[in-house]
């Protein structure tokens, strides 16, 4: 630490370049301020207001004060569709961290392979959740052409219509969704483990212990930042997920797979409801700041900042 | 859709709004169930979109498919499952005594801004829509029936790709048309709410009044 501190520069002794280096923070942080409150700030309050009027297809008909939340929470569409959302969002984050977990442990372990085969794994990550829905909406088609049926109809079964079933179509949308986002997740972990350093390995198997002491003591422990992000990130792009619900199943069947998000979309761009739909959105809102707060805290980073130098 | 195979009656002709628990609604449910209980409509239709369905009629799984008259040509073309000349419109079921006949969709309507700085070249455009030329270019690059009936003479209309439209005034010109209501009200609205009712009927053995309740309150029209 004393190396670090040597290396700070010197304060600056005058008031002009004291001012300067005081106002470099802000002109660093200010241009992307400013585009947050441009792109989401601003945007998030006129949503608020027009939450909180009747407006279908842009025709304004006046204040309605709660009412739409009012409707909103007196529909008991809106909690179904929240109770979805919360059954796909953790559904998918099990299995989406623990396929991540996995596969960064595996890739690891493999060099230059496995940095080539986790290319490959990002692929889905990078394409449109879109042309991803459409893709699997296609390998599950229930009828000649589709790929599971090709596989169902080679080990003798009949053709099974994943995407009508109550229980097949939710499953499928959480399986899309790991398969599109895990890698995404891997990378993040991949970098985790990388800086847990090799002589801990080292000096634990020469205290003989085993692997999965290994990971249990010293890996899981080390890497528990970089899970912590990587729930916290999935579980909010699984919570907004909307793009593979439409291309998919359009949420169905008979509502089993609207989400909050697929509500929003249906209500607010197909029926062109915007008031209403911006009362969900707000609804979406409030849920992802408190899953982002609990996340802040779970992650430690509400705690105050230490000052360089502070405990010496 | 189904229910323009009754007398326009059915619906108020200034609102759109239909008995959802009347007569000939419930025929409607009746009919969408027995075309799944019998097998003629697959269980994944619950989930299949209009575009998933018309897909699929192209590669031969659905028999019969709803098109929009401009999208029958593509159709024809991309129809891997069919022989194409053996492709054909045919009219509008009916439930009640009127014959089968076409039903025209909704309507596309062309209007001029009073404030437009080109309001000349604007209603020259318009005028433009109606002519020979343009009712001929429609029908050939989008399938689309010609306003201009004259233009029927031209050659391109005892091609394949025109015989379509040659048929389809054909039986216009025999049975009239069915239309749908000048209005709807929240229309986009509705058609969510009669999607899902229609999931409903397929997937479920719900009872159908209940169905037709349950969409009746969720648009609100008791």
């Amino acid at each position: 630490m004393s190396a670090v501190l040597e290396g700070r520069p010197a304060q600056p002794e005058s008031p002009a370049p004291r001012r300067r280096a005081a106002r470099a923070p802000y002109l660093l942080v200010g241009p992307a301020a400013l585009l947050i409150i441009a792109t989401n700030l601003i945007p998030g309050l006129a949503a608020f207001y027009t939450s909180l009027r009747d407006m279908v297809f842009f025709h304004d008909r006046g204040f309605v004060g709660m009412d739409n939340y009012a409707e909103l929470f007196g529909n008991p569409a809106t909690w179904k569709a929240v109770g979805v959302s919360l059954q796909f969002t953790f559904a998918a984050l099990v299995l989406g961290v623990l396929a991540a977990l996995v596969t960064a442990l595996v890739i690891n372990r493999m060099g230059g392979t496995g940095r080539l085969i986790m290319t490959l794994f990002l692929i889905p990550w990078a394409m449109s959740p879109l042309v991803v829905a459409i893709l699997w909406k296609w390998i599950l088609a229930p009828f000649e052409g589709g790929l599971l049926v090709g596989i169902l109809q080679f080990v003798g079964l009949g053709p099974v219509a994943l995407l009508s079933d109550d229980l097949g179509a939710p499953a499928a949308l959480v399986g899309v969704a790991v398969w599109r986002t895990f890698a995404f997740g891997a990378i993040l972990l991949l970098a985790g483990l990388a800086q847990i350093p090799a002589d801990l390995y080292r000096a634990a198997s020469v205290d003989g212990h085993s692997a999965w002491e290994q990971f249990r003591r010293i890996t899981l422990p080390l890497l528990k930042p970089s899970i912590l992000i990587v729930v916290a990130t999935l579980t909010i792009s699984y919570f907004n997920e909307v793009q593979v619900i439409i291309g998919l199943t359009e949420g169905g069947p008979i509502k089993g797979t609207t989400t909050l998000s697929y509500l929003l979309y249906e209500i607010g761009f197909e029926e062109s409801n915007q008031s209403y739909g911006n009362a969900i959105a707000v609804l979406m809102f409030v849920i992802n700041m408190l899953l982002i707060l609990a996340y802040v805290r779970i992650l430690g980073m509400d705690r105050p900042k230490r000052r360089v130098g502070a405990g010496r | 859709m189904l229910l323009n195979g009754f007398k326009k009656e059915v619906f108020d002709q200034e609102t759109g709004r239909f008995d959802l628990l009347g007569p000939e609604s419930v025929r409607v449910a009746e009919t969408l169930r027995s075309l799944a209980t019998s097998g003629a409509v697959p269980g994944d239709a619950i989930t299949a979109t209009g575009q998933d369905i018309q897909d699929q009629f192209a590669s031969g799984r659905y028999a019969v498919a709803m098109a929009f008259g401009p999208r029958y040509s593509a159709y024809v073309d991309s129809a891997a499952g069919y022989d194409a000349s053996t492709l054909k419109v045919r009219a509008w079921p009916s439930f009640d005594s009127d014959s089968p006949s076409a039903l025209l969709g909704p309507y596309w309507n062309v209007g001029l801004s009073a404030k437009s700085g080109n309001l000349g070249k604007a209603a020259a455009f318009v005028e433009h829509l109606y002519s020979k030329d343009a009712s001929l270019a429609w029908a050939k690059k989008a399938g689309q029936v010609p306003d201009r009936r004259s233009v029927l003479k031209d050659p391109f209309f005892a091609t394949g790709k025109g015989e379509v439209i040659t048929d389809f005034v054909k039986i216009i010109e025999a049975d009239g048309a069915r239309v749908l209501p000048q209005r709807i009200e929240d229309v986009t609205k509705l058609a969510n709410v009669l999607n899902g009712a229609v999931q409903r009927l397929l997937g479920t053995k719900d009872d159908i009044t209940t169905i037709l309740k349950d969409a009746q309150s969720e648009l609100g029209w008791q």
